[in-house]
């Protein structure tokens, strides 16, 4: 489409709305545009229907379709068959957490909530306890994460003062109910598929016993 | 108060002071709006002067001073802002931070900490000091049902050292050992008992060296949201704050008020938070059906209770009010025995804790009579028959066929309940207002479930006749609903006009009609309550 030039008049505005399909007897009123509808005579040209757009659109798509099919371009850049087989993310992805431990297996974690006061989408959950190291002494005795409500910033890592949660290279958290989108300690720190989850954003990269998994 | 004593002029960073004689200069400092760091100062308690961050200079005297314990003269020029006070403050909290541990991301008063505030405000950032020389003393050392003490985290400032040797009089705290290993503990560590107070040392603790059990690692403070409130759990009517948290109450702290508490609250109205949630709280109203009280829904209650009503003024009803009630409930609740009921049978002393609301339950706070509004009662004239007896006998003598009670101290508090049964078995409706389940309420045949103080906005009379304004937390669950607005619905069902349920306009129209409130303005009552009378010493029952 032709940009209008700024000395041309403007373009006549869309006609005002008018108002949405009424009931009728329990039927639909049609549409505007539809065969029975009423269709505005003064809209400007883009936008009145024709055959003639229509087929320049189509003609854009099927020029496309047998340009990629017989181009080189398909074979540089082909599609990943996931999940057979899967993209190499940076080390920085930000997938779903996971609750470091201490060497001796216990979690880092000691329930400061500092994670929790960053979140800007208020899904972490936290119910802390006394813990019988008196050097420890708090630790969570509930740490859910709603990943519904995540948006996967990763404030929370930032915030940690111990290195107690990270982000994982892990993003398939798929689920048939809400329930289960949920994760409690036990999937935070422990899921199985961790073992075989590239890192994702966190603190400090190096190898070391830091990260204890 | 100090209404006698004579005011001196002074000078503090260039600006002109008046305060009364023998002000410290702190004080005198916060007058006009200047705040100089301290730990150790507390309004309540002596001065000591132990902390050393409130060094200010004084114009003529080589050294700094404490100003916490400096006594203002005529003609002072004093200096908070200048530049050896500043690096004296700057030093000393280095000095209080040397061995102090890295613990705020799990120490429960992060957030509140005067330590962290003034290190933020003017603290060097990078510690001199390497971790590893800094000396450790004990944590989570365990001082009974209440305190946990943190000997690292202790400023040594001795207020809880004083509290306990001024206010609660338990001598509890002591310093122990010298020099830099001093700590704070009780004497071989024995877990404190028999201080019904000592739950207030964790409130004046400047830093987290003690901690309440109660709240201990239950939420973070920042989280949580203020509203001031009154106790009550006794005649007293303490001060205090309702600190909450998504309709929950997680801590009530006191509210300082010199007439009335100081800065001061008992445990046990500390812990009555506790009961106002939770365990025991009705939430739906109860019907009796074929002799059994059931749950029922709002409309099938108030359809029963506008039948009651009528049956009320045909032939003959009684009402008790509950000194646990606003003083705006209590007047609506006058009007409406009078105009809705049309009974002159109205009385309040149910359980005979009016005479007790003078009576002192220690030295200190506590009184014993457990209901805060027994002298709004009072001061309203609910006290219209001879006594709560007076209007048993009616009932005994079958001249009562609805009973009207706005609380549950007939039933649940009355010297002789199998007199009470008797009595209430002659009566056809027993309506009561209800915060808990109770045994006694099987007596009841229409229960409503009734909000509790912190679910409403009002006001309690204490002991002295002070009136005092209490604020709504938060709203109560959806099957509960405050006196006031059922009251007004179901007078305005039986076509009876009363003033609208809101506190604002009933105490408007109380003030109006009932002497003992004339003069008072909700608006104006304040954060420290007005005294009802116009400040007249209230008259002695």
């Amino acid at each position: 489409m032709d940009q209008t030039p700024e000395s041309a008049p403007a373009p006549p505005r869309r006609p005002a709305w008018p108002g949405p399909p009424q009931m009728l007897g329990g039927r639909v009123a049609p549409a505007l545009g539809t065969r029975s509808g009423r269709i505005p005579k003064d809209l400007p040209e883009w936008e009145r229907p024709s055959l003639w757009a229509t087929l320049k659109g189509l003609l854009v798509t099927q020029g496309n379709f047998f340009k990629h099919l017989w181009s080189r371009d398909r074979l540089d850049k082909p599609t990943i068959q996931y999940p057979e087989q899967r993209r190499a993310y940076s080390l920085r992805f930000r997938g779903i957490h996971q609750l470091t431990k201490r060497p001796d297996g216990s979690l880092k974690c000691v329930a400061c909530f500092m994670c929790a006061t960053a979140c800007p989408a208020e899904c972490i959950t936290i119910e802390a306890g006394e813990y019988p190291d008196k050097r420890i002494e708090k630790y969570p005795v509930r740490f859910d994460i709603d990943m519904l409500r995540c948006v996967m910033c990763g404030l929370c890592v930032d915030a940690c003062p111990e290195e107690a949660i990270v982000m994982t290279g892990d993003y398939e958290m798929a689920a048939f109910t809400r329930e289960e989108t949920v994760y409690p300690i036990s999937l935070l720190a422990d899921r199985p598929q961790l073992a075989s989850t590239p890192p994702g954003y966190r603190p400090r990269y190096e190898p070391g016993p830091a990260l204890v998994r | 108060m100090s209404d006698a004593k004579a005011l001196v002029e002074l000078t503090i960073d260039g600006r002109q002071v008046a305060v009364p004689e023998g002000t410290s200069l702190l004080e005198a400092a916060k007058s006009v709006g200047i705040r100089i760091p301290n730990f150790c100062y507390h309004p309540d308690l002596s001065w000591e002067g132990s902390c050393r961050m409130c060094l200010v200079s004084i114009a003529g005297r080589p050294k700094l001073t404490a100003s916490c314990c400096e006594k203002v003269a005529p003609g002072m020029v004093v200096q908070v802002a200048s530049e050896e006070a500043e690096a004296a403050r700057r030093a000393q909290l280095e000095f209080l931070l040397v061995n102090h541990p890295l613990d705020c991301p799990i120490c429960d008063q992060a957030g509140e900490c005067k330590l962290q505030d003034y290190y933020v405000e003017h603290g060097r950032y990078e510690s001199r000091m390497p971790r590893a020389l800094k000396i450790h003393k004990r944590k989570v050392v365990d001082l009974g049902d209440r305190i946990m003490l943190d000997q690292e985290r202790c400023v040594l400032c001795s207020r809880c050292v004083r509290f306990c040797r001024e206010v609660s009089g338990s001598h509890a705290l002591q310093f122990f050992q010298r020099g830099v290993v001093t700590e704070i503990a009780t004497a071989n560590d024995r877990p404190i008992a028999g201080d019904d107070y000592i739950g207030n040392v964790v409130d004046i603790c400047p830093v987290g060296a003690l901690t309440a059990k109660d709240f201990r690692f239950r939420q973070r403070v920042w989280f949580l949201k203020s509203t001031e409130s009154v106790c009550a759990d006794c005649s007293t009517g303490c001060n205090l704050r309702v600190d909450h948290k998504d309709g929950r109450i997680y801590r009530f702290v006191p509210r300082r008020n010199p007439e009335v508490n100081r800065s001061w609250i008992c445990d046990a109205g500390r812990d009555s938070y506790k009961l106002l949630q939770g365990e025991g709280r009705l939430t739906q109203p109860w019907l009796r059906r074929a002799g059994r009280l059931e749950p029922a829904g709002w409309d099938e209650a108030l359809a029963a209770a506008q039948a009651a009503l009528e049956l009320a003024r045909a032939s003959g009803a009684a009402a008790l009010a509950s000194p646990r009630a606003a003083t705006e409930t209590l007047y609506l609740f006058k009007r409406f025995a009078a105009e809705a009921l049309q009974t002159q049978r109205l009385d309040y002393r149910a359980d005979g804790s009016h005479a007790r609301t003078e009576e002192r339950a220690d030295g200190i706070l506590r009184r014993r009579d457990p209901h805060p509004n027994n002298t709004g009662c009072r001061l309203l004239g609910l006290g219209r028959t001879a006594s709560a007896d007076a209007v048993l006998e009616a009932c005994e003598r079958g001249e009562v066929k609805v009973l009207y009670l706005l609380g549950a101290e007939l039933l649940t508090g009355h010297a002789d309940p199998q007199r009470v049964q008797k009595a209430l078995a002659r009566v056809e409706h027993v309506i009561v207002h209800a915060t808990h389940e109770a045994p006694g309420l099987v007596l009841a045949s229409i229960v409503f479930a009734d909000a509790v103080h912190t679910e409403y906005d009002g006001t309690f009379v204490n002991h002295q006749g002070r009136v005092q304004r209490f604020c709504r937390a938060f709203a109560p669950g959806a099957g509960v609903r405050p006196a006031a607005q059922l009251l007004a619905e179901l007078a305005a069902r039986a076509g009876v006009g009363l003033p609208a349920a809101a506190p604002e306009s009933l105490f408007s129209a109380m003030t109006q009609t009932e002497p003992a409130f004339a003069g008072l303005d909700y608006r104006t009552i304040g954060l420290y309550g007005a005294v009802a009378g116009a400040g007249q010493p209230v008259a002695a029952r």
